[in-house]
């Protein structure tokens, strides 16, 4: 096989362009983590009301929304995003799930109102605020995994 | 471990742009390669056909809102042939570069020169 430097350097080229392309497409709807937020926080809440009946419809209600949000996300989105890409968006994911966890614990043990709406909107924001952060770490995740040595 | 293999259907500028963004994700839809690709359905339908007839990419058609979306995915086999390829392409380009300058290399370099120079004198 032939082929001159130039072939090269545009097929390589091509391939890192291809790459920063789809990078710069990943960017979720604002809905999306404000959904994702909503969702952490009515299980917030629920866990700081006396009755335990509403637990499980309160975390049935996260899972599902959740799966139904992921799946209009993806359709907006027209892609799939495997579930590592790198450090940086792992890293994200991990905090963001850690926030609601701490929330959802800090609500169920000291269920005073004042403390349980405090964390409530803590998962909130804080979901947003990381969700938006995933979004700009998987596109910087995508874009440094080039294949073209540099 | 990739071994490195030059793979002409691979090669083909769009379809190894194809290959490089589904290498990066799960699974593409069809309306997102044509953005990304900017090219026609007609034309991103060929390129499509020719990854799939080479057994390197497999779509599935979902119904969603009275529409039949297309998500696109590379093959285990598609995925060998594309790294393959790229390992090729870098260990062509790495060939073609100039030797790295060492020390050693311009002082042999300038060994010659300093023999040719008596010699022709």
């Amino acid at each position: 096989m032939e082929s001159s430097g130039h072939d090269l350097d545009g097929s390589l080229a091509a391939v890192d362009d291809a790459i920063g392309s789809l990078a710069a497409r990943i960017s979720a709807p604002r809905w999306y983590h404000w959904g994702i937020g909503a969702l952490v926080a009515q299980h917030v809440v629920v866990q700081g009301v006396d009755d335990r009946i509403w637990t499980l419809p309160s975390g049935a209600l996260l899972v599902v929304g959740c799966a139904i949000l992921w799946l209009a996300w993806r359709t907006h989105l027209g892609l799939t995003i495997g579930a590592w890409e790198g450090w940086r968006s792992a890293l994200a994911l991990g905090c963001r799930s850690l926030l609601a966890l701490t929330c959802v614990w800090t609500a169920a043990r000291w269920p005073q109102q004042g403390l349980v709406l405090g964390a409530a909107a803590v998962a909130l924001v804080g979901s947003v605020w990381l969700g938006r952060r995933y979004d700009r770490a998987i596109a910087a995740d995508l874009s440094r995994a080039r294949l073209a040595p540099r | 471990m990739i071994t490195p293999r030059f793979d002409s259907t691979v090669h083909t500028p769009n379809l190894l742009r194809i290959c490089a963004m589904l290498s990066k994700v799960s699974e593409a839809e069809f309306s997102a390669l044509r953005d990304a690709l900017g090219v026609a359905d007609p034309a991103l339908s060929k390129y499509l056909k020719a990854l799939t007839e080479a057994g390197y990419v497999r779509t599935s058609k979902l119904p969603l809102g009275g529409r039949r979306h297309t998500w696109v995915s590379l093959t285990p086999q598609g995925r060998t042939a594309f790294l393959g390829h790229i390992a090729e392409l870098n260990r062509l380009a790495a060939d073609e570069l100039p030797p790295p300058r060492t020390p050693t290399s311009s002082a042999a370099t300038r060994n010659t020169a300093t023999t040719a120079e008596a010699s022709s004198t």
